[in-house]
This record gives structure tokens, sequence and C-alpha cells, in this order.
């Protein structure tokens, strides 16, 4: 069945969404097709993958978006993944209704990455490196805190300062193994221009749901801090760090990571990232570090990331990976926000 | 009694005061467009741009501080023609419902407008045509055209103070276009060249011939082959000029001007480009100096 239906989505890939990708018009939707595909090898033990050379089209990344009319707008995100059980999936369908809300309200319906921790919202082709912080895998799953379900956002008056606060319910499927224990969770972020250089976000999110085959909720709190130096068009430094605190079943468990990326040159980027996470019923810790060197040809047209890590699990030797990931975008190229 | 008569009348005083000084609440995109609705409105506007003059407006980054100044807006003015498309998501993150948006290039005669099937093999090439029309001063007169009717919807008691600005400022350039036409003079049809293509209008304004683009293709970094192709060009042509903004590197134009007769010369696009241009009109003023300079030098 899974076969099936992985054929006719291509067969749709193919026969309607590719003809549309070359046909865009005003009243077309925006279409882009990012393919992410990877060479890597592993010292990694007991893996198919150890001591030889990979090669990995790890995800195509389609999304279509467009106004539904002037009040609200529709984003849709497939994911053509490398995963023989579950080769496609819906990553992200909502709309947002944007104008005619009382209190400058947004609302979003549909399934969306939840608004939970700043990175979480951020799909994984635009992150400075290439592996998505393992306390993120750990607690949200391997594609990120995503559900369907409903969110509203509002504006607070805080003057020049923007604050959002967001609060989604969602069904919590990703979560409880599909048992229907809603997700709650809420999340408050504020940015601060402090010069004509440098800016500061920084959000605190909390959440609660039911994991897995329990009844017991667990009961999250997550801050995230993004600053950014930009000296000018060729030249900046982005500095993310996030962390989660979990209080499940009697245990109480963390994660988080800092990274750093520094633009030297206008096609240039270095950046490392140091990850340590437990998970959300264990208090084994992984960590891992890295080094990633990025050349960005023609803007984010074309990335290349060369990436080293060494990933610590407890109870096992750590491993080595080297990674060349390249990941390359079809369609219009869209200013992505701080 | 004559106490509640007084506070009614204070009351009065400061709600007509305050009407009568309520400024409008404009952004633009860029600082050449705020210049003009400056030029417009007077003190009856009170605006903020969001590219700064020194920034490259092609990649503008979304900052949620630029959001928090259109929510509070009356207008949006934008360049248009996809140049500054970050001002999209910036216009539809503010809520505003009472925004009014203006594109500026409605009513501007395109150049460049492409007549085949463009793609990113072409560059960052635009699909509406050049967008960098503010560099013509005619086009100037166009926009404020267009500011002045905006503003005059948005305010009509205003109407009449916005008119006598508009033709004050289209007085203004019809006087210096004569003053930058006699600077031109003999240098009309100079070949010049220039690192990105965003003087094609100011050279139709003013006559300059553009032989070639530092860029191999628009927003691609140059090759040293193309950088040779460029020396050649420049000696078989006689250029003697190689115009670049100060937000691109200086490593290409120095190149080529060290290996040719050339000089490579830092111009401005914007107001705030270069430190001394602090009006739409400096504009003109400070490129067509330091352009007139180095080709009489080079004589």
């Amino acid at each position: 069945m899974a076969k099936i239906l992985s054929a006719l989505y291509v067969l749709f890939f193919i026969f309607v969404m590719l003809p549309a990708l070359f046909a865009q018009s005003s009243l077309n939707p925006d279409i882009s097709v990012i393919p992410d595909f990877r060479m890597f090898t592993t010292t990694e033990k007991d893996v198919p993958e150890k001591n030889r050379i990979n090669f990995s089209l790890e995800e195509i990344e389609m999304a279509i978006q467009a106004p539904l009319n002037p009040y609200a707008r529709a984003d849709v995100y497939i994911a053509f993944a490398n995963d023989e059980s579950a080769p496609v999936d819906i990553e992200e369908a909502y709309f947002t209704i944007q104008k005619g809300l009382p209190w400058n309200l947004n609302v979003k319906g549909g399934k969306f990455l939840v608004d939970f921790s700043k990175l979480n919202t951020v799909h994984p082709h635009i992150y400075p490196f290439v592996f998505r912080p393992l306390y993120q895998q750990n607690f949200f799953g391997e594609e990120g805190l995503k559900d369907v379900g409903i969110e509203l956002n509002t504006l607070l008056p805080t003057g020049e300062i923007y604050t959002k606060l967001s609060g989604t319910m969602s069904a919590g499927d990703e979560l409880d193994g599909d048992r229907k224990n809603l997700f709650y969770s809420s999340r408050i972020s504020s940015f601060f221009q402090l010069s004509d250089l440098t800016a500061l976000e920084t959000g605190v999110g909390g959440a609660t749901g039911v994991y897995d085959t329990t009844s017991k909720r667990f009961k999250w709190i997550n801050a995230d801090i993004k600053f950014k130096w930009k000296k000018d068009q060729y030249t900046s430094f982005t500095l993310w760090t996030e962390g989660l605190l979990s209080q499940f079943n009697g245990a109480k468990t963390y994660g988080g990571y800092i990274a750093g990326n520094y633009q030297f040159k206008r096609r240039f980027e270095i950046g490392g990232k140091f990850d340590l996470s437990q998970s959300i019923d264990s208090k084994d810790k992984t960590h891992l570090i890295s080094g990633n060197f990025n050349f960005l040809p023609v803007e984010e047209t074309l990335v290349f990331r060369l990436v080293f890590s060494n990933t610590k699990t407890a109870n096992k030797k750590s491993f080595n990976t080297i990674l060349m990931q390249t990941v390359f975008s079809l369609g219009p190229h869209k200013a992505h926000a701080f | 009694m004559i106490h509640r008569t007084i506070n009614i009348l204070i009351i009065l005083i400061f709600l007509v005061s305050n009407s009568a000084f309520a400024q409008i609440n404009v952004v633009t995109s860029t600082t050449d467009l705020k210049s003009i609705v400056d030029a417009i409105g007077g003190e009856k506007v009170k605006t903020f741009s969001i590219a700064r003059g020194n920034q490259n407006i092609h990649s503008v980054e979304v900052l949620p501080s630029y959001i928090m100044k259109i929510t509070k807006a009356r207008m949006y003015v934008k360049i248009g023609m996809g140049l500054d498309q970050w001002a999209d998501p910036l216009i539809e993150g503010a809520r505003n419902e009472n925004l009014f948006v203006l594109d500026c290039s409605k009513n501007i005669t395109k150049l460049d407008v492409p007549t085949f099937k463009i793609d990113a093999s072409h560059g960052d090439v635009h699909p509406y045509g050049n967008p960098h029309y503010w560099l013509d001063p005619n086009n100037g007169i166009i926009i404020a055209n267009d500011i002045t009717a905006a503003l005059s919807k948005l305010s009509p008691g205003d109407a009449l103070y916005f008119a006598k600005r508009r033709d004050e400022f289209a007085q203004l350039i019809e006087t210096k276009m004569a003053e930058w036409a006699n600077m031109m003079g003999q240098y009309k049809d100079t070949k010049i060249m220039v690192y990105h293509d965003d003087w094609r209008y100011f050279a139709e304004a003013f006559g300059f011939d553009i032989v070639g683009f530092v860029e191999p293709k628009p927003g691609l970094e140059p090759t040293p082959s193309h950088l040779y192709k460029l020396m050649n060009i420049i000696k078989t042509n006689n250029v003697k000029l190689i115009g670049f903004q100060p937000y691109f590197s200086d490593q290409a134009p120095n190149s080529l001007a060290s290996e040719t007769k050339a000089k490579a010369v830092k111009l401005a696009t914007s107001v705030g480009c270069v430190d001394s241009v602090l009006s739409y009109t400096d504009i003109f003023d400070y490129n067509l100096r330091a352009m007139i300079a180095i080709i009489k030098a080079g004589k």
C-alpha cells in the first residue's frame, strides 16, 4: 500500500507539480522544490554505512504557498524522504487568517511546526548547520515538533519592541502514538534591535502533552536566544542557543545546544555547534560536537556544507561522521525572517 | 460652571491642535523614497526607511523591528518590480488593516523588460524590468506625483499643501536637470563600466554609454575569465571609469583599474550611500561630479 501511495505521489509530482513549477504565473501558487543530497561516511559501530562512502538523497521538500483571499493565505510543505516506512510526508499544510480578526489576532489551522521553540518553526534547509539539534530530535521527534491543530497568535502592545504571544492546541498524535491526548503549548518572544548592526531575539515556551503509551502528562519549558551581528552584506556572526527542561513520570531531564555561524566572505561561512541532550524518559546523555564549512556560490540557490561531527552516546564508544551536504533550490527565493 | 467651561475649552483646543499637527506616519522601502516623501509631505509626515542608504537593497533582512514600524504606519511606499519583495512579509506581518501600500513603479516607463523566458541561469534578472528607475531624475517627478496623490487621499485637508510642495520639488528637479545637462556637456556618450546593472536609467538620463558590468551576470561574483574580458573591453573602448557602490567589494574594480588606465570610483545609488549624499538631488550632484572629475583627469 505504501509503495502504491508513493508511486501516486511521484506521478502527481511529475505530471501536476513540475509543469506548474515551470509555468509560474500570478494566479498560480508559488512552488519551490528543495532537494537535500548527502555524501557521508561514519565510524559508528553496527551500522551498514560504517567506513564506506554513502550517498543519500535525504529529502526533497516541496513548498506550495499562496494567498487564499485578501484575509488568509495557505502554506503546504510536502517532504519526499529517503525513508521506506514513510516515503512521503505532509510536513505542513495550514491556512492562516491574517486580517479581519480582533486584537491583532492571527489564526493558523492544519498541520504545522509548533511555535514552541525558535528553531522548531524553521525548515532545516535554512539552518546554518546540518543536523537538527539532538534535544529536538530526542524530545520532539526526528522531524521536529509538528502536529495537527490550531494556533492563535497576537502582537503585544510593547511599543517599539516586537513581542509575539502564541498559543497552540493540537492533536498530540506525534507524541502519544495516535491516542488523541491533546497537546498544549505557548510561546512568548521579543525582538530587540540593539543597534544598526546587532539584533537579539529571545523566547520562552511552555508545553504539556501525553507521551507514548503512558497516560501521564509531561511538562516542558523551552528557552531560546538568537543574536546576530551583521557588519555588512558579506560579514556577519549569528549565535543560536536553546534549552529545554522536561518533567515526566517523576523524572526531570534536559537538553540544549549552542551554535555559532560566521560569514567571513560573500560566499563562505564557518560554524560550530555543541549539543547535549537527555531524553523524555531517560537520563542517559548524548553529546555531539560539530564543525561546518559552508560554501554558497550564488546565495541560497546552491549550498554546500562540509561537516565533521563527533557523537558520544551513553555506554557507547564515540563515533565520527564526515558529511558533505548539497541543498539546491528551484523556484522563487523569498526573504527569510530573522 | 466657569471651571467646567474652561475644562471643555482646554479639551477642545487640545483635540483641534492635536489633529492639526497629527502627522501621517509613512514607512518607505528606501532612503530615496523617504527623501521624496519628506520633500512632498514636509512637516505633515513622519517617515522611516527600512533599508539604509549604504545597504544593498536587493537583500534586506526581514527584521521584526521593521514590522513594528509598519504596524503604526498609514502608508507604505515601495519600489516594486520585485526589487523590494522583502517588504511583503513585513507588510503582512504588521497586521495593519489601515495601511495603504503605494507601488511607485506603476507609472514608470520600464526599461529592460525581458522579452525572453527568464530563469535563474540569467542570474538575478528582474522579471518586470530593471527596477532602479529612481536614478533618472525625471522618474523622481513621477514618484513625487504618485506620493502627492496618495498623501492627498489620506489627508484631503492638506492636498493644497502637498500640491504646492510637489510643484516646488518638480521645479527643483527641472532646474537641476538644466544644471546637470550643462555639467555633462562634452562628456555625453562617454563609455563607462559599472559593477551591477543598476545604472541603466541614470545612463539614459545623462547620456553615458555602459559598455560592461563587473558582475558576469546580475548578482554573481566576478570570475578571473570575466575580468580578463573586461580588461580588453576597457582597453578597446578607452573606458576611464569603473563605478561601484560602497557595499560591493572593491577588489575587482581596483584590480581592473590597476591593469588598465581606468579608475575605480565609489558611486551612490541611494541617499546615505555615501556620507555627503543627504537628499534625492544629492545623488545626482555627487555622482556627476565624481564621474566628470575622473573622466576629465583621464583626458
